[in-house]
C-alpha cells in the first residue's frame, strides 16, 4: 500500500516551498529559484515513486482531518498516466527556469505546481474544482507575463465559464444526495433519470470546455501560444488532459453505471469534430506555435474519441505519450525565429521537433498510432477522418520553409527526444504492432508524403494563409463564446430528446 | 427563477461587447449557483452546524456552507485579477470591446 504521508505530502511540496521563499523574502533574501528547483526535484522523486508503486497495482488513500470536511487523497494505477503527463513537462520546465525572470513569477509557478499536483491525487469532486482553480489562477497570470493580456483575459473567461458549469454540476450532484467523493454512490444511481442526465450534462460540458473540445477550442490557441514555454508545455498536456481524465472518471463511468450509453454518442460526435476541424485550421495558421496547439487539440479529440468508445486504458496511456510529444515540440520551437513563411532553427531543434511531432501525432509504432488503428477498426469511417486529420496537421506544420540558424538549443533537447522516441516505440511495439509492421510504416510514409506535398503547395501560395495577405481565420471573442454555448446546447439536446420521445 | 436569472446572465455573457459587463454576467451566474447550492442544503428549523451532543434539533449540513465559502473566495480573487487585466488591456489597446479585440 502507498504510504499515506507520501500521498498527502506530494501536493504540499510546492506550497511549502513557496512559503519558505516568501519567509526568506521578508529578510531580503531571494531563494525563490532554489525553492522552485527543490520543489521540482522532490516532486519528480515523489511522483515517480508513486507512479512506479501504482504501476505494480498498488494503490492508497489518505485523509487530512476527521470531519465531513476532511480532504481525501488517493492514488492508484488509473492515475499513473495523469502523473506522467505532469512530470514530463515539469522535467522540461526545470531546464527552462530562465523563462521565469522575477521571484513573483517563480512563486506563481509553485502555485501552479501545487494546483496540478493536488488535481492528480484528489479523490473529491469539489477539491478537483478547488485545485483546478488554484492551478488556473496562477496560469492566468503566467500567460500574461509577456504582456499578452488579451490572451490572459480570454483564458480567464473560458476558464471561469467551465468552472461555473462544473459548480452547477456539483450542485445537482449534491441535490441527488450523493457525496462528492464518489459519483457512483447509490443515491446518484437512484435519482430521477432526468436529474441524472442534467448532472452528467453539466459535468461533461465543464470537462469538455476545459479540454478545448470543438466548438469551444480556439481559446487554447491564444493562451497556450502566449504563455512562457514551460507553462505552454504544462497547459497543452496536463491541463487539457486533466479535463479528459475528469470526463472519463466523472462522466463516462457514472453514465455507464446509470445506463446512459447514449452520452457516448454525443461525446463521440464532438470528439470527431475535434479531430478534424483544428487540423483544417492548422493548414491556414501562420504561427507555428499555434499549429502545435492545434495538433494538441487534435490529440485531445482522438483521446476523447477513444474514451467514448470504451478504450479508457488506451486513452489514458495516450495522455502520457501526447504530453511528451507536445512538450518536445514546444521546447524545440523556443530556439526558433519565425519570419513570415520561414522558420529559422538549428538542426538539433528540428530533430527534437520532428520527434515530438511523431509522438504527438502517432506516427511510426508509437502508442497513439496503435490506438488510431484500434479506433479505425471499431468505427466505420474513423480511419479516413483520423488519417486526414494527421495529414492536415502535419501539412500545417510542414508548410513553413526551414532556414538554418538561430540560437543553439540546450544539449538535453535532442537527447531527451531520442530517448522518448525509443521508449514509446518500444511500448508501441509491445502493444501489438509486431504484426504488419512494414504495412503500417508504409501507411505512415504515405501520410508523410501527402503532408509534404500539401505543405509545399501551401508554402508556394502564401496568400492562402500568411497574415501579410489576409487576416487570421478565427472569429472574435463573442463568436468564440458562442461556440461554448453551442457545446452546451448540443448537450441539452441529449437531455431533452429522450423526454420528447 | 434561478434558471431564468442564469439564462439572462448567460445571454449577457455571450452577447455583450464590454469585457466588464461579461465579467459581471459571469459573477451573477456564479452567485446564483451558490444560492442554489445553499438552497439545496436548506433544512427547516435546522440549527447552526456546531457539534453539540445535548442538542435536540438536527443541525444543517456544514458541507455546502464551507464549500460555497471557498467558491466565493475564489470568485473574489478571480474578479480582482480579471478587472486588473481589463484595465491593462484598456491602457494598451484603447478598447475593451469583445468585437474589436483580436490576438
Amino acid at each position: 500500500m502507498i504510504e499515506p504521508r507520501l500521498l498527502t505530502g506530494f501536493p504540499l511540496i510546492p506550497p511549502f516551498a513557496a512559503i519558505l521563499a516568501i519567509a526568506a523574502a521578508a529578510t531580503r533574501r531571494d531563494i525563490s529559484r532554489r525553492a522552485v528547483i527543490a520543489a521540482i526535484g522532490l516532486q519528480i522523486v515523489a511522483g515517480l515513486w508513486l507512479a512506479i508503486t501504482a504501476a505494480r497495482g498498488i494503490g492508497g488513500r489518505a485523509v487530512l482531518g476527521d470531519t465531513p470536511l476532511a480532504i481525501e487523497f488517493a492514488f492508484g494505477p488509473e492515475r499513473v498516466p495523469l502523473m506522467l503527463a505532469y512530470l514530463l513537462p515539469l522535467t522540461a520546465a526545470a531546464a527552462r527556469l530562465d523563462q521565469f525572470a522575477t521571484p513573483s513569477q517563480r512563486l506563481l509557478l509553485l502555485l501552479y505546481m501545487g494546483g496540478c499536483s493536488g488535481l492528480i491525487v484528489t479523490a473529491d469532486l469539489f477539491n478537483f474544482f478547488v485545485f483546478y482553480e488554484l492551478m488556473v489562477m496562477a496560469a492566468y497570470v503566467l500567460v500574461g507575463t509577456k504582456g499578452r493580456f488579451y490572451a490572459s483575459i480570454k483564458y480567464m473567461l473560458f476558464g471561469a465559464l467551465s468552472s461555473v458549469v462544473l459548480l452547477g454540476g456539483i450542485v445537482l450532484l449534491y441535490a441527488t444526495g450523493a457525496g462528492f467523493r464518489d459519483p457512483l454512490a447509490p443515491a446518484f444511481l437512484a435519482a430521477d433519470p432526468l436529474h441524472q442526465r442534467w448532472t452528467l450534462l453539466l459535468l461533461a460540458s465543464a470537462y469538455l470546455l476545459k479540454s478545448a473540445f470543438v466548438p469551444a477550442w480556439t481559446w487554447l490557441l491564444t493562451c497556450q501560444s502566449a504563455a512562457p514555454t514551460p507553462v505552454s508545455g504544462l497547459l497543452g498536456s496536463f491541463t487539457v488532459m486533466a479535463g479528459l481524465w475528469g470526463l472519463q472518471n466523472r462522466v463516462l463511468e457514472p453514465a455507464a453505471a446509470a445506463g446512459f450509453e447514449d452520452v457516448r454518442l454525443w461525446i463521440e460526435m464532438l470528439a470527431a469534430a475535434t479531430v478534424v476541424i483544428p487540423a483544417l485550421f492548422s493548414l491556414v495558421e501562420a504561427d507555428p506555435k499555434r499549429c502545435v496547439v492545434a495538433s494538441a487539440v487534435v490529440s485531445a479529440g482522438l483521446i476523447g474519441w477513444l474514451m467514448s468508445r470504451g478504450h479508457s486504458a488506451e486513452a489514458m496511456l495516450s495522455i502520457a505519450v501526447h504530453a511528451a510529444g507536445n512538450t518536445l515540440m514546444f521546447h524545440a520551437l523556443e530556439e526558433t525565429r519565425t519570419d513570415g513563411r520561414f522558420i529559422t532553427l538549428r538542426r538539433r531543434s528540428a530533430v527534437a521537433f520532428a520527434i515530438g511531432a511523431v509522438l504527438a501525432l502517432g506516427l511510426c509504432s508509437t502508442p497513439i498510432g496503435v490506438w488510431k488503428i484500434v479506433l479505425a477498426d471499431a468505427v466505420p469511417g474513423a480511419g479516413i477522418l483520423v488519417a486526414a486529420a494527421t495529414t492536415f496537421t502535419l501539412a500545417g506544420l510542414l508548410k513553413f520553409g526551414m532556414r538554418r540558424g538561430g540560437p543553439a538549443p540546450p544539449p538535453w533537447l535532442p537527447a531527451s527526444a531520442t530517448l522518448a522516441l525509443a521508449l514509446t516505440i518500444t511500448v508501441g511495439m509491445g502493444l501489438g504492432m509486431r504484426t504488419n509492421v512494414l504495412a503500417r510504416w508504409a501507411a505512415d510514409a504515405a501520410t508523410l508524403a501527402t503532408a509534404i506535398a500539401i505543405g509545399r503547395a501551401l508554402h508556394r501560395r502564401p496568400e492562402a494563409w500568411d497574415p501579410a495577405w489576409r487576416r487570421r481565420p478565427y472569429p472574435h471573442l463573442n463568436a468564440e463564446l458562442l461556440g461554448a454555448a453551442l457545446l452546451l446546447t448540443t448537450g441539452a439536446l441529449w437531455v431533452i430528446l429522450p423526454q420528447v420521445r | 427563477m434561478k434558471v431564468l436569472i442564469i439564462a439572462i446572465a448567460a445571454f449577457g455573457f455571450i452577447a455583450s461587447e464590454h469585457l466588464v459587463r461579461k465579467l459581471m454576467c459571469l459573477a451573477i451566474i456564479e452567485s446564483t449557483i451558490i444560492l442554489a447550492f445553499l438552497d439545496a442544503a436548506y433544512a427547516t428549523r435546522g440549527r447552526a452546524p456546531i457539534l453539540d451532543p445535548a442538542a435536540e434539533t438536527a443541525m444543517v449540513d456544514p458541507l455546502p456552507q464551507a464549500l460555497m465559502l471557498t467558491a466565493i473566495v475564489i470568485g473574489v480573487c478571480f474578479n480582482a485579477l480579471a478587472l486588473a487585466l481589463i484595465v491593462q488591456i484598456a491602457r494598451e489597446r484603447g478598447t475593451v470591446s469583445g468585437s474589436e479585440l483580436h490576438d
